[in-house]
């Protein structure tokens, strides 16, 4: 069945029909929401509450856009207004803390373990990375998320936040220009010499 | 073109956005100018740094566990009701306005005075409310009705008229026999629609007994069971609607049904009815199904559960020998 279809049934306020509609697109919106979130807990609350919209704007839907344009619009919308769960809930949680002293628990078998050295190097970078990427601000965090990870293309990514192919480079080669300064040190140490190389495959 | 535009080329390049012209340009430019080659570079290790880091994978029970949350809010979210607080609210605009306050208690007294012909006048059992699509071979037996949701919506101030709305909800007795169509058509809605999961459970039980008896099983109660199988949040209800269903010949829907709880159930006792009873049906006919194949060979390998592991794997060798 065509998304027209479902969503007029949708409309009528036929739930299983709106079900099947999300459904078509909800991976996509889950997929996007990690990403963003980087927190599963997150991602969920962000997808309820994008679905949730949906559920209550679509009576209003008019058929202008793409359904799954406009779903991706709420998506980020919903994302760069989301406060995530430890931010509202600056206390640590029991869960934080068993956590925390999981990952110490995590450390202390990596001290023990022969590849120490390798893991713990691992593990640090993975932590600048996402320090850096977490400074971002929510709207070059999202346009860098959508683009690396997700692969969008410019274009998409500014419909899907309804505003200008520029506007959405600006985001883009600010985060690339932050990340780069923040991660110099650890690509620089990672590559070595080989970074002086020039590398130019691809240049027509 | 200033520098930072040959340094927005390069971005546009790296995430393969810019076209054949750009690249040409920027090509000239790399020739001459040593900082953007080693930005090149830069971005180049700064994108395999990026690309050795893990992120959170969506995973199968990811997105289960979500859609079922997401139905519950569904549920809540269709079936919530406007509060007394919206009541409230409209009293509080009504009193607010620079009307006088005695045509105002007139229109609170006729809103009572409706109010009470409305809920006190003696109604005839089932002659004003009817179910849409119940048959009248099964008259309903109706009590006296109830208001709820009561909202004065509009009214006029010299004339004293006003306009209300309200929900009247009129308890409905039905007895017929169980396979009467009317009554399998309240309980597969009640399926579909009740918030309250020991009420769903209940209608899974009584469909079931039911069933028992007739051994038929109408489409529409067919898509309700299948619906609750795959996305109802309460283990037992899933549990219940499995069980009724594996009463009957297993059809393509069914089948389709049961791999997608092996597939995606989170609730192993579930998987594990759920492969037993495809695996009793692709020994006992020696089918080759490939969906059914595929999600064996991928609960083989990646299961959480030892016993579903291990039945898979040996499902497998029997089915290919």
């Amino acid at each position: 069945m065509q998304d027209i279809a479902l969503i007029q049934k949708a409309k009528a306020g036929d739930l299983i029909a709106f079900e099947q509609l999300i459904y078509r697109y909800d991976k996509q919106v889950l997929s996007l929401t990690a990403r963003y979130v980087q927190s599963a807990e997150d991602a969920k609350d962000i997808y309820q509450e994008v679905f949730l919209r949906v559920f209550r704007s679509l009576p209003k839907f008019q058929f202008r856009s793409e359904f799954s344009t406009w779903l991706f619009r709420i998506t980020t919308n919903v994302c760069l207004t989301h406060r995530s769960r430890k931010k509202r809930h600056p206390h640590t949680s029991l869960s934080d803390e068993s956590d925390e002293e999981h990952g110490a628990l995590s450390l202390n078998t990596l001290r023990s373990d022969e590849h120490t050295d390798e893991s713990l190097e691992r593990t640090e970078i993975s932590l600048r990375v996402r320090e850096a990427v977490d400074r971002l601000s929510a709207k070059q965090r999202l346009v860098f998320m959508m683009k690396y990870f997700e692969g969008y293309k410019i274009r998409e990514i500014a419909v899907m936040m309804n505003c200008q192919e520029g506007t959405v480079k600006k985001y883009l080669f600010t985060a690339i220009r932050k990340l780069r300064n923040e991660l110099h040190d650890l690509y620089e140490h990672k590559s070595g010499s080989e970074l002086k190389e020039v590398k130019m495959e691809g240049l027509v | 073109m200033k520098h930072d535009d040959y340094k927005n080329l390069l971005y546009l390049h790296c995430w393969d956005e810019a076209d054949d012209d750009q690249k040409g340009i920027l090509k000239k430019h790399l020739l001459t100018c040593k900082e953007c080659r080693i930005e090149l570079s830069e971005i180049d290790g700064m994108k395999h740094i990026l690309q050795d880091q893990s992120s959170i994978e969506v995973t199968d029970d990811m997105l289960a566990e979500a859609r079922r949350e997401l139905r519950v809010a569904l549920r809540l979210e269709k079936n919530k009701r406007r509060s007394f607080q919206e009541l409230l609210e409209y009293l509080s605009i009504f009193f607010e306005r620079p009307i006088p306050i005695a045509i105002g208690g007139v229109s609170l007294v006729l809103t009572g005075l409706l109010v009470g012909y409305f809920a006190f006048q003696p109604s005839e059992p089932g002659s004003d409310f009817r179910l849409t699509g119940i048959t009248q071979a099964n008259t309903p037996e109706s009590e006296e009705p109830q208001i709820t949701n009561f909202r004065l919506t509009t009214q006029d101030q010299f004339s004293g008229q006003v306009e209300i709305e309200f929900d009247l909800i009129t308890p409905v007795k039905m007895r017929g026999t169980a396979d009467d169509p009317a009554i399998q058509k309240v309980l597969a809605q009640t399926l579909l629609d009740e918030q309250n999961p020991g009420a769903r459970l209940r209608t899974v039980t009584a469909l079931a007994s039911q069933m028992e008896k007739t051994k038929r099983l109408d489409t529409e109660t067919k898509s309700a069971l299948i619906f609750s199988l795959k996305a109802d949040p309460n283990d037992g209800v899933r549990k219940e609607a499995l069980r009724t269903l594996l009463q009957f010949p297993m059809d393509k829907e069914i089948k389709q049904a049961l791999t997608y709880v092996l597939q995606k159930d989170i609730n192993p006792a579930m998987r594990i009815e759920a492969i037993n009873s495809l695996g009793k049906l692709m020994t006992e006919s020696n089918s080759q199904d490939t969906d059914i194949l595929n999600v064996l060979k991928e609960k083989m390998e990646r299961d959480n559960n030892n016993y579903i592991r291990i039945r898979a794997s040996n499902l497998l060798k029997e089915i290919q020998q």
